[in-house]
């Protein structure tokens, strides 16, 4: 059998492949840097960062759920300037193709992020227009088409970097909300982000998270994943990233089949450190059984 | 590249009321893994139940290339866990995080455990044999004392129902010892509210002390900042650090006991 082309083009980018990691659940690539070589990834999604500094959310921050998980870390992390300084070179030289999550409470500090990430060797931005934890997270524009469609061309502005615009599920017509990022100018839309939930422990009458709500992630919610990027790649002429609850490479190929150019892996690294490359190993397994001569050409190649 | 290893069950068995204590061959583990170091274990369920569970090593087994978890069922995780009969391969991924600090400056040491947390001390209890004086604490039924004794002779016991040894907590002897005697640090595991009272009497005492602190935990690996906990740092500021990776091992002076 002949090899699968398995490199897509997506936001003006071109990956060796079309497995990426879920920003959140893979930090600054360090921790499964240890169980594999990083530059195997079609991109690594990083932590998301902030202008400043954050320390999150009061713990607990995670409990299990029914095929899921909750998460409320709250986005903390070191601020962009130390990313810049001592995270990023360390995953340049591993020869990962990075994306740089970014979160921020006003147009202006996406902005001013941007102009930051502009100069350094970061191969694409994706704005975080959706995290559930805190009110600095960016759900207060990932909402609103209006506000998407607004930090989204104000963003462009900022630089030439490519712009992937990481959306909500948590709205009631997502095609509508990803369209106005494609009509801001963005390159690429990622979805979904985690769906707002809420656990509660009946013994002490309390949340289980110490900040009430979080984010539900895992194998619980890829079927609302796999129904919205369906949608949007059926409404709309922009590259979509596919995720939510991808475990193996079954998940994978059914977000491919969708519609989706490139998958991301979130929840799965943590039951399996080794998730995204066995993903990507079962891909070109499925696509070579399946007569496919590329990744790209299982692209929404649902009947 | 390191990886999740497939790990043979030798016994599963109970040792006490829910209290399960699991063998698995891992010559090259067995190596390697230092006290209070933990492994992280997927339990069965293809999606349910998702994660790992994080585990400590209760101890080694050299002779035999086995280690020995003690654990306590406690949700569906654990639950399915219990029903691994030996055999069966799990899915384990570690050791994973800092264990006990240990050094040879340690002459006498007290070594504190309260219920489960009493598992993760028994490989500890090897390492200083007779300079330990073990504090064992119970609500009623008693288990791993044994094992404890064989490697630290001096184990006293504490029962909240007074079944065996002094009746009531483990932190009032211990608290008791301290006044008379002089340790180079003390280690302690178990609930929150013990490692609070120990690390009080430990600062009243003037000994340093390290404990071994519990989070529910999401990878396990220092990604997710899931099992973060609070801590003093050093310009006395409040930082989150994490269990998994950062821990769960920590100074008792650096964690803010009220966060």
């Amino acid at each position: 059998m002949n090899r699968v082309d398995m490199s897509v083009s997506i936001a003006g980018l071109k990956l060796k492949n079309p497995v990426m990691t879920a920003s959140g659940t893979f930090g600054f690539g360090e921790e499964y840097g240890e169980f594999y070589e990083l530059k195997r990834l079609g991109a690594v999604v990083v932590k998301g960062i902030t202008l400043k500094p954050r320390q999150g959310n009061p713990p607990p921050r995670t409990c299990e759920t029914p095929a899921g998980m909750l998460n409320s870390v709250g986005l903390q992390n070191p601020g962009v300037d130390y990313f810049l300084e001592k995270e990023l070179p360390r995953l340049l030289d591993k020869g990962a193709s990075v994306i740089v999550n970014i979160s921020g409470a006003t147009v202006d500090e996406y902005c001013a992020m941007m102009e930051k990430l502009e100069p350094s060797g970061v191969a694409a931005v994706e704005l975080n227009l959706s995290c559930p934890n805190v009110r600095e997270g960016g759900i207060a524009f990932g909402l609103r088409p209006d506000a998407v469609y607004d930090v989204t061309r104000r963003v462009k502005e900022c630089g030439d970097r490519p712009v992937i615009v990481k959306l909500s599920p948590n709205v009631t017509d997502i095609v509508e909300i990803a369209s106005a990022a494609k009509e801001g100018g963005g390159d690429a839309v990622s979805l979904i982000n985690t769906l707002l939930a809420m656990d509660i422990d009946i013994n002490t009458r309390k949340p289980v998270l110490g900040n009430t709500y979080g984010g539900l992630s895992g194998p619980a919610v890829k079927p609302v994943a796999l129904r919205m990027v369906h949608q949007v790649a059926e409404a709309l002429d922009i590259p979509v990233i596919g995720m939510g609850g991808i475990l193996d490479w079954r998940d994978a190929v059914q977000f491919i089949l969708a519609g989706a150019r490139a998958v991301a892996v979130g929840t799965a690294n943590f039951v399996n450190p080794l998730a995204p490359v066995d993903i990507i190993d079962g891909i070109e397994k499925y696509a070579m059984q399946q007569g496919f001569s590329s990744v790209e050409a299982m692209v929404g190649a649902l009947l | 590249m390191k990886g999740p290893k497939m790990l043979k069950v030798i016994e599963n068995k109970p040792i006490a009321g829910y209290v399960y204590s699991l063998k698995l061959h891992a010559p090259e583990l067995c190596e390697r893994v230092l006290p209070g170091q933990f492994f992280h274990i997927k339990c069965g369920g293809d999606k349910f139940p998702l994660l790992r569970r994080p585990i400590s090593l209760s101890y080694t087994l050299m002779e035999e290339g086995c280690m020995v978890l003690v654990y306590r069922v406690q949700g569906q995780g654990t639950k399915n866990l219990s029903s691994r009969r030996p055999g069966d391969p799990l899915d384990v991924l570690g050791p994973l995080g800092n264990g006990f600090e240990i050094t040879n400056r340690h002459q006498r040491v007290a070594i504190v455990g309260g219920g489960i947390g009493i598992a993760p001390l028994v490989e500890l209890a090897g390492v200083y044999g007779k300079r330990a004086v073990v504090f064992a604490g119970f609500r009623d039924e008693t288990f791993l004392i044994e094992g404890l004794q064989q490697r630290s002779p001096d184990v006293r016991i504490a029962t909240e129902d007074g079944s065996v040894g002094y009746k009531g907590f483990v932190t009032d002897i211990l608290a008791q010892h301290l006044k008379e005697h002089r340790f180079d640090v003390v280690f302690a595991c178990g609930p929150r509210p013990m490692l609070q009272r120990v690390a009080e009497a430990c600062r009243k005492a003037l000994v340093m002390c390290q404990v071994s602190l519990e989070q529910r935990m999401a990878c396990g690996v220092g990604a997710c900042l899931g099992c973060s906990c609070a801590v003093k740092d050093t310009d006395g500021s409040l930082q989150y650090v994490r269990v998994c990776k950062d821990g769960p091992v920590f100074w008792s002076e650096e964690v803010c006991w009220d966060e």
